[in-house]
């Protein structure tokens, strides 16, 4: 086994180095470059029940050390995902992470029963940055009550592993990692973009086409690390570090912070081959800081905590 | 989708205009698969920008694998882009997108380029010039904003409009298309919007076949963040500029 194995939220690894929910599709463009085989896992675009166009452009704006997107998860819906983009999946030789989101708690529930038992779904993670019309707009994942609920819809759904991908744009979102684990949750991905906004001073108007997005990349690096290290301490469940990583140190950080494994995101539109060059430096980086498994290196910076 | 590259390229030649700065590379996995209208993705050296800048390729040699690229100057990342010197490295990769394709035998091809905008034309004329009868047609605010013309005049007819009448004929280039235009051409543009949107008027004029190049933010380049949606023109959703594109049918998109 490749000292990069790593057991993570339900599933074996064959490294850390993961790639973040929609910023690789679903492989397809990224396969015809690269061996997807090495990656430790692919978590594909946002699926939801119905197919959507997105949200009126510009959908993307550059920022210092990031971006802001608001692309409104324009997806296939889940019917023509699992007759078109699935089966294709299925030889790629990593494990697949299908990501989900839904309007209202049950949506979950509905989705996970589709994915359930399907090859190569090797688990779901919940997208749960997105409104929820059951209560009135409000994000699902800025509510403990309502974390509680999709957790437990896609829970009585599934046997399959359950990742919940938590917004970094609440009070604690220790509290919201809680919710998830105890209403079923392997593991806990951290984080999504942070609320942010770009002014076209020339037109007098928010540079996206739907206002704010959200921010990505190195500028929100410390965020995701302060909270893997904070959920990591408090409620010390499995996690998935994503926020910026831009090379192997960063990498570290998330680990040392608690992470078991991490997301590969933005970096990919600065350079495609990054996740790539990760697992290929790692095992040395590893040889270089004295340590032999991965798992050694889960949580070092919290000093004398028991692994 | 066909085969891209994510690669390193040494810079070999550095040339200037007014307005532009081309660049040549020495990146023969680009260099041999490119075809017109396709585009590179270029890192600017450093952290900052954060994204990469989406250039047309400009020209390919398969003989010196050489990908040239032409860029003005305008923003920071191409403003930085052109401190960049002969020996220097540009982590470069592509080629992305859906060219122009083939040329219809027996039809007068006729390239509109706005400014620097015209990049990618030259590379269409490179290939095709010994194929079909070319007409180029240029325009630019003024003289200063023109691309470098003398591959455009020896590889096909050229025709130089500017808005301040500095140079060549006085009015947009899609102006002085107008008399240089029959129901035996196609049209293939690329320039700014409102360029984009008199050549596809002009062509629907004729009857005739346009393709337009479409211009807009992009992140990832190969169609997997979804950033840089356009409008389909069939009111079905978006389509993905760098994926579906950039080249278009001019009714396909909604300029």
């Amino acid at each position: 086994m490749s000292k990069l194995a790593v057991r993570v939220g339900g599933l074996d690894l064959s490294c850390p180095i993961t790639v973040a929910s929609g910023t690789f599709s679903f492989g397809e463009e990224f396969q015809i470059a690269y061996p997807l085989d090495q990656l430790g896992a692919i978590i594909t675009k946002t699926i939801t029940l119905q197919p959507r166009a997105g949200n009126r452009p510009p959908r993307i704006v550059e920022t210092p050390a990031g971006l802001i997107n608001s692309i409104g998860l324009a997806n296939p819906g889940i019917i023509t995902f699992l007759e078109q983009q699935l089966p294709i999946m299925a030889d790629y030789g990593c494990p697949v992470v299908v990501s989900i989101a839904g309007d209202r708690p049950g949506d979950y529930g509905q989705l996970a029963r589709e994915l359930d038992g399907q090859t190569p779904v090797a688990a779901i993670e919940l997208n749960v940055s997105c409104p929820n019309v059951d209560q009135g707009g409000l994000t699902i994942g800025c509510d403990v009550d309502a974390v509680t609920m999709v957790v437990r819809s896609a829970r009585q759904a599934t046997h399959l592993p359950i990742w919940v991908k938590l917004t970094p744009n609440v009070t604690s979102i220790v509290d919201m990692a809680q919710a998830a684990v105890d209403a079923g949750a392997d593991a806990v991905t951290l984080i999504n973009t942070v609320r942010a906004m770009a002014i076209d001073i020339n037109r007098r108007r928010p540079t996206l086409g739907a206002g704010g997005g959200g921010l990505s990349g190195p500028a929100i690096r410390p965020v995701a690390v302060r909270a893997v290290y904070d959920v990591f301490r408090a409620v010390g469940c499995d996690i998935i570090g994503c926020g910026g990583i831009m090379n192997g140190d960063d990498v570290l950080e998330f680990v040392m912070a608690g992470a078991r494994a991490v997301s590969i995101g933005s970096g990919m539109f600065a350079n495609p081959s990054l996740p790539w060059q990760l697992i290929a430096m790692l095992p040395d980086r590893m040889t270089q800081l004295g340590v032999t498994s991965w798992s050694e290196l889960v949580g070092a910076a919290h000093g004398g905590c028991e692994l | 989708m066909n085969k891209w590259y994510d690669d390193s390229a040494v810079v070999t030649d550095r040339r200037e205009g007014p307005g532009w700065f081309r660049l040549d590379l020495q990146l023969p996995t680009i260099a041999r698969a490119a075809v017109p209208g396709q585009f590179v993705m270029v890192k600017i050296p450093g952290s900052d920008p954060f994204l990469r800048r989406p250039l047309s390729v400009h020209d390919a040699d398969q003989e010196t694998d050489t990908l040239s690229l032409l860029v003005a100057p305008v923003g920071r990342g191409t403003k930085l882009l052109s401190e960049v010197r002969p020996g220097e490295q540009l982590r470069v990769s592509g080629p992305y997108g859906n060219g122009f394709g083939t040329p219809p035998p027996d039809q007068r091809l006729v390239l509109i380029g706005g400014g620097i905008g015209a990049a990618p034309l030259l590379f269409i004329a490179r290939c095709w010039h010994e194929t079909v009868s070319i007409t180029t047609v240029i325009g630019a605010r003024s003289q200063e904003d023109l691309p470098p013309l003398a591959d455009f005049q020896e590889l096909t007819q050229l025709i130089v409009a500017t808005d301040d009448g500095s140079v060549g004929i006085k009015g947009t280039a899609v102006a002085a298309t107008a008399d240089n235009i029959d129901s035996n051409c196609v049209i293939w543009a690329c320039g700014p919007l409102p360029m984009l949107r008199a050549a596809r008027e002009l062509a629907s004029e004729h009857g005739i076949e346009c393709l337009v190049s479409v211009e807009t933010t992009f992140a990832c380049g190969i169609g997997v963040c979804a950033g840089c949606a356009v409008p389909r023109a069939d009111g079905q959703g978006y389509w993905r500029a760098c994926h579906d594109g950039p080249v278009f049918p001019a009714g396909e998109v909604l300029l």
